[in-house]
């Protein structure tokens, strides 16, 4: 059995201390518009910084596009776990929209995709714009892998439901 | 039914769009300005500090693992099991974090164990041969490099069957309210999570750690490891 403590050495702390103080008002910025109150949202950027913490040395540069998108995801991510414990919301009745994603025009995937429920969304920006595998997702989100697995389906089908609306 | 709809380099593209669209919708991190308040601050350095501690601890935590695994030797709780299955129990290594438990599959060869089970299949598919009761598969896909086989009873309760090529897949979580135990499919261990309120799910890998497949559903651990055992 290993037990892994999450800041494993100084160079993590530093890099921890610089996501922190770089993005934690951003990331306060996104909780709030999900959650629409002060205390919330801190609680949603509390929550995601230990998930920041416990994925470290699986984060990249610091100020580049992923990271950025990554921490905006996480804290997304957490406020909308505070709004779905609030709301009492089924796990697979979860289309709780979060932040609002102006489709990018592209009248296809990239289309469908800016529409569909944070939670979805959030799962395959992960997995394919920042390339995490489902288990680190899974972790993430503190979340089982067969949980992850049922998101995936339903992801999926939205998207081809979408697209079959759409004419895409 | 609908195999891998859109490719993998598709949806990097269209997931960079949307990410390019989401940034640029919230205002550079300079300009956010809020000022966080007391207890907000001191939770997080609450945080630093305690994960500075843990690790101060972790050698003694390694040590108290080790005189575990002698214990349960000693008392014979795997005497039914070969010596061969309990070597690669050690395979799995079991990380500990804040809210979950990872099982990583880490040792692709322990000694003495013939590879099983890893050949390819004639037609590249897996599936399982044996099914409860009204079951049958209704769709598959390929996620990244894993294949995920979907089946479904009439009243759409679903077992998802995920067959992945590489070792690194091979992990398993156990979260604060489910429990862990390792379970046997051939004479091969696996690891085997009982959710509380979810899905039960088996993750098992062949002893080249080159094949494995998790198994995901409500159904109960006898069933789950009864469809492992039937896989093809």
């Amino acid at each position: 059995m290993l037990y892994l403590q999450m800041i494993e050495s100084d160079d993590d702390k530093e890099k921890f201390e610089e996501i922190y103080t770089r993005y934690r008002r951003l990331m306060y910025f996104i909780a709030f518009k999900v959650v629409q109150n002060e205390p919330d949202a801190e609680d949603a950027v509390q929550q995601a910084f230990v998930s920041i913490i416990e994925n470290l040395e699986k984060i990249g540069p610091i100020d580049s596009p992923q990271t950025k998108s990554y921490v905006a995801i996480i804290a997304e991510h957490k406020a909308i776990d505070i709004l779905r414990a609030k709301k009492r919301v089924v796990e697979w009745d979860d289309n709780i929209m979060g932040l609002e994603v102006e489709p990018p025009g592209d009248s296809g995937l990239a289309d469908a995709i800016a529409t569909l429920p944070g939670r979805y969304r959030e799962l395959l920006l992960l997995r394919y714009d920042n390339g995490y595998d489902t288990m680190e997702i899974a972790k993430m989100f503190d979340m089982k892998r067969g949980t992850v697995q049922k998101m995936i389906w339903r992801a999926k089908e939205m998207l081809s439901k979408k697209m079959a609306e759409e004419g895409y | 039914m609908t195999r891998e709809i859109w490719t993998d380099q598709e949806l990097r593209e269209a997931t960079g769009k949307v990410r390019e669209v989401l940034l640029g919708a919230v205002p550079p991190p300079s300009q956010c300005l809020h000022e966080f308040s007391l207890p907000f601050q001191t939770g997080i350095e609450e945080m630093k500090r305690k994960k500075n501690k843990h690790k101060a601890g972790m050698s003694v935590l390694t040590k108290i693992a080790a005189i575990l695994l002698v214990v349960m030797l000693g008392t014979g709780v795997w005497a039914h099991v070969s010596p061969d299955s309990w070597a690669a129990v050690q395979s799995w290594v079991e990380e500990c974090y804040e809210n979950s438990v990872i099982y990583r599959f880490l040792n692709p060869e322990p000694a003495g164990m013939a590879s099983l089970n890893s050949e390819p299949v004639e037609g590249g598919k897996r599936h399982i041969g044996w099914l409860p009761d009204g079951y049958k598969e209704s769709d598959d896909m390929m996620w990244a490099d894993v294949e995920m086989t979907k089946y479904v009873n009439e009243d759409g309760d679903a077992i998802y069957l995920s067959l992945f090529s590489a070792s690194d897949s091979a992990f398993s979580s156990l979260q604060a309210d489910d429990s862990g135990t390792y379970v046997l499919v051939g004479g091969i261990p696996g690891v085997f999570i009982a959710g509380e309120s979810d899905q039960n799910e088996l993750t098992w890998v062949a002893n080249d750690g080159q094949f494995g497949y998790w198994i995901s559903s409500t159904l109960p651990m006898e069933t789950i490891i009864k469809m492992a055992k039937s896989i093809y």
